[in-house]
């Protein structure tokens, strides 16, 4: 990248064997990055993969679902003094062409969060998601304009480059079950700046998403009521 | 007006209450700092039973019908507080939790890093 800024990308992975290789094959190519895998002890042939191969990674040694992995790997990013941390999930479904877009504002100070939406200025083609996930979001979406009067498009997406300051702010507090949304608003109510830059996603290339369709209720509802209960102003 | 039998019965209840928990804290199985929302549970119940009048008084107040439902609401509040601060104690047992996993993972990355060089 063309910053003297060091920038981590951080790929969660839970039972990723079949895309983890490939996905950090990807990554790879866009030069100037370094990269952590957090291997969120999962009980496939990730591991394995991760070692044979040299892959730098976290193994953590208890399972805590995507919140405390990604968490894990911020602790990793303010510890290890990196300006920037870029999450990219492990399954395949985000671009690594689309990586230098979402660092891009925050390198240039731009914006402290950027996130790769799949929903503003929709580019045609790519990601579809279900009926009931999209009202999911929605709901989300209406919720963080409420608290934060800011309108966020894809709330759920797990593409975002931070600053320092956010890489502090989530190595202290961030959420263990649906961090997304949930330290979305709470960059917005530090006072970040928080900017959406449109990417296209592609199915899953292995493994399970976190967000199942019979869960969707209880995930709507324990993340709206979170974020309306966050502090506010709290700069 | 609360029972003889039943008065008896509460601060019966509550000594054994108390009895197990000094003995929980004297063996460590329970620390004195939990013990505590306990302990207020048992000697709450004593307090019911060893002043009837007291409950009687009470439910002046309340104006339950009959004593026992007073004394029923009661220790279901109670319970509640009890379990209210339990899963207070989960929460933050959590988060203590999380970062030990995640603070040890760390240090073991590093510790391998460290071998390989």
């Amino acid at each position: 990248m063309e910053s003297d800024k060091r920038v981590l990308v951080i790929i969660p992975a839970y039972n990723e064997q079949d895309s983890i290789l490939k996905v950090y094959k990807t990554v790879l190519k866009n030069k100037g990055l370094d990269i952590v895998v957090i291997n969120d002890g999962s009980n496939d042939n990730t591991e394995r993969i991760l070692t044979e191969n040299r892959i730098p990674h976290v193994t953590l040694i208890e399972n805590l679902g995507i919140g405390g992995a990604v968490q894990t790997g911020y602790k990793y990013a303010a510890a290890e003094g990196y300006d920037v941390a870029v999450q990219f999930d492990g399954d395949g479904q985000h671009r690594a062409e689309d990586l230098r877009k979402v660092i891009k504002p925050v390198l240039l100070d731009e914006a402290d969060m950027v996130i790769g939406s799949r929903f503003c200025g929709v580019e045609k083609g790519g990601f579809k998601s279900t009926l009931m996930r999209r009202t999911g979001i929605k709901a989300i979406s209406g919720a963080i304009k409420l608290k934060t009067k800011k309108k966020i498009y894809d709330t759920t997406s797990g593409f975002r480059a931070v600053n320092r300051r956010l890489i502090e702010l989530f190595a202290a507090d961030y959420d263990s079950e649906y961090p997304e949304p949930i330290s979305t608003a709470a960059a917005i109510l530090h006072g970040c700046r928080v900017k959406e830059v449109p990417v296209r996603m592609k199915a899953r290339e292995g493994g399970r998403s976190s967000i199942v369709a019979h869960k969707s209720a209880y995930y709507m509802i324990n993340v709206v009521l979170q974020i309306m209960t966050k502090e506010e102003n709290v700069k | 007006m609360l029972n003889r039998r039943l008065s008896v019965a509460l601060v019966a209840y509550a000594l054994a209450w108390i009895v197990a928990l000094v003995l929980s804290i004297r063996k460590k199985r329970i620390s004195v700092r939990y013990s505590m929302v306990w302990f207020a549970m048992a000697v709450s119940i004593f307090v019911v039973g060893a002043f009837p009048n007291l409950v009687k008084l009470i439910n002046g107040f309340f104006g339950f019908e009959v004593i026992a439902n007073l004394i029923i609401g009661f220790l279901i509040t109670l319970l509640a507080i009890v379990t209210l601060a339990l899963t207070f104690y989960i929460a933050k047992q959590k988060k203590q939790i999380n970062a030990l996993i995640q603070e040890v993972s760390i240090l073991k990355k590093k510790m391998k890093d460290g071998d390989e060089k």
